[in-house]
């Protein structure tokens, strides 16, 4: 479980976060929604200790991992920007690395890492170095890194973007797997498809701070609309294009 | 607790191996130095016994190697900070790190490997020009003494450039800043060339100014007494003391400044 209270960030006079609360259940895929600059990779940062916040609390607990929050972000995995790797570097030697970085012992490292490699579907390249890797392998690379260390709270910022078709889908996929597996998971993106197929529940962001939060459901129910992209225009107070 | 820094450090080392052009240029800006030094002696054409001492050599060969110290870890320490900033790989090494300051360390350790390594090119490179034209070399026992000086140096060079990468926000800012850094050796060197007395004080112990004048007592040859090697020994460990210290502390403000917010995106 994730939980946020309060949570706030600015960059000199821009307010990037404002008074932010919010819990992320076990087991639960909840979509971070909100437009681009709605604080969502801010959030995420300081969610996985990349950034301070000026105010508020983050605590990350779970069945396994305890109340320690130091012991819960050992059990943090984050996906912030799947373009992040060493090109000279092959895929099987990212995970290698960021394992040995997450304290995988190296009795289990050789075999973690293979579990990894099948599991995502990378066999074929794994051997490569990622320099000449497409958009998608990247990503798969990348998610590899950040659950090496089987991770029970998952962060993923925007983890489709530039992925074609399959790609997409054999994350969601994926996903889901962790999901059943009870793994708490933070997805945030501004694509409305996106969190639709794959969100169990959706926290909506604007000017960094939340306005709704609830199932798919409960988020139309409360905006009085039946989709959730009407609902998303009248949350966040979205200019729509008139028409000429 | 340096299991981490030595994970980093360690695929730092393999990853800019591979990276050979890289590599292959900062040996060649390591032999910059000696191969101008031949070429002036070939040109003069000089015999062995005609090539006197009170001759520029000793000290322009000091220089270089200090330059050959910087330029040897100059591309690497760009490409470890600013470049994986703006590679966009920072944040999930942050991410995935127990500490910034495991970071720095690990970075810091393999940078100061291709530091070492341009000095003790530059370094032989000279000592094989000076063999080859039969200009003296001090005593084995003073160079060996000399060795953890020279190390420090390269440990020190690396710490400021690590520094100056991190407070950099890309690789064209850092390039700028880490050649002005190179520079500051030469300035050094002209310093001593106007004031050679200086050397001769307490200065001698300061880290660079001591360093340039070591290496010149490496490459002027004699002193093959037993005073002259302790004293040598005496400045060497003092010095290495001094700049290790030196080193400590860039690396503790570098660390600082790594924990700011602004390490993700750029000073």
């Amino acid at each position: 479980m994730i939980h946020v209270r309060q949570l706030s960030k600015s960059f000199g006079r821009v307010a990037a976060v404002r008074n932010l609360s919010f819990d992320v259940p076990d087991g639960v895929i909840t979509g971070l929604l909100g437009a681009n600059g709605a604080g969502k990779t801010t959030t995420l940062r300081m969610i996985s200790g990349v950034m301070n916040p000026d105010a508020g609390v983050i605590r990350l607990t779970g069945a396994a991992a305890g109340d320690d929050p130091r012991d819960g972000r050992r059990r943090l995995g984050a996906l912030l920007d799947h373009q992040g790797l060493y090109p000279r570097l092959t895929g099987r030697e990212h995970l290698a690395y960021f394992g040995r970085l997450r304290g995988v012992s190296r009795r289990f490292l050789s075999e973690r890492v293979e579990q990894v490699v099948v599991a995502l579907g990378l066999t074929a390249i794994a051997d490569h170095r990622v320099g000449g890797f497409s958009q998608g392998e990247r990503m798969k690379v990348s998610l590899g890194c950040a659950i090496i260390h089987e991770p029970t709270h998952l962060l993923l910022d925007e983890p489709t973007n530039g992925l074609d078709v399959p790609a997409v889908r054999a994350l969601r996929t994926w996903l889901k797997t962790r999901r059943t597996n009870g793994t708490c998971i933070l997805f945030s993106s501004h694509v409305l498809s996106e969190i639709e197929a794959l969100c169990d529940r959706v926290i909506i962001v604007t000017g960094g701070a939340a306005v709704a939060e609830g199932t798919l459901e409960e988020i139309c129910r409360h905006a009085g609309r039946d989709r959730l992209e009407d609902a998303f225009v009248a949350l966040t107070g979205g200019a729509e294009i008139p028409s000429c | 607790m340096l299991n981490q820094p030595l994970v980093i450090a360690r695929k730092e080392l393999v990853d800019h191996f591979r990276d050979s052009r890289s590599v292959a240029s900062s040996a060649l800006q390591a032999l910059m130095g000696p191969a101008i030094i031949l070429l002036v002696l070939l040109a003069r054409g000089q015999s062995a016994s005609a090539a006197p001492s009170g001759q520029p050599w000793p000290i322009m060969a000091a220089v270089f190697s200090l330059m050959a110290t910087f330029t040897g870890a100059m591309a690497v320490s760009t490409d470890m900070i600013a470049g994986e900033r703006e590679r966009r790989s920072l944040l999930p090494l942050l991410v995935n790190a127990r500490s910034r300051g495991h970071v720095i360390v690990g970075k810091w350790l393999a940078a100061s490997m291709f530091a070492a390594g341009g000095l003790l090119i530059s370094a032989l490179a000279f000592g094989a020009v000076f063999l080859m034209w039969q200009m003296p070399l001090a005593p084995a026992v003073s160079l060996l003494s000399m060795g953890p000086a020279l190390f420090a140096l390269a440990l020190f060079a690396t710490a400021l450039e690590i520094l100056v990468s991190t407070l950099c926000r890309n690789t064209k800012e850092a390039n700028t800043y880490l050649s002005m850094l190179v520079f500051g050796t030469m300035a050094v060197a002209m310093w001593l060339a106007f004031r050679p007395h200086a050397a001769e004080s307490w200065w001698q112990v300061v880290p660079l100014v001591g360093h340039q004048r070591l290496l010149e007592i490496g490459f002027v040859g004699g002193g093959s007494t037993f005073v002259h090697a302790v004293v040598v020994a005496v400045q060497s460990a003092l010095l290495t003391t001094i700049t290790v210290a030196l080193t400590v502390l860039v690396l503790i403000a570098t660390c600082r400044l790594f924990r700011r917010d602004e390490a993700v995106y750029g000073a």
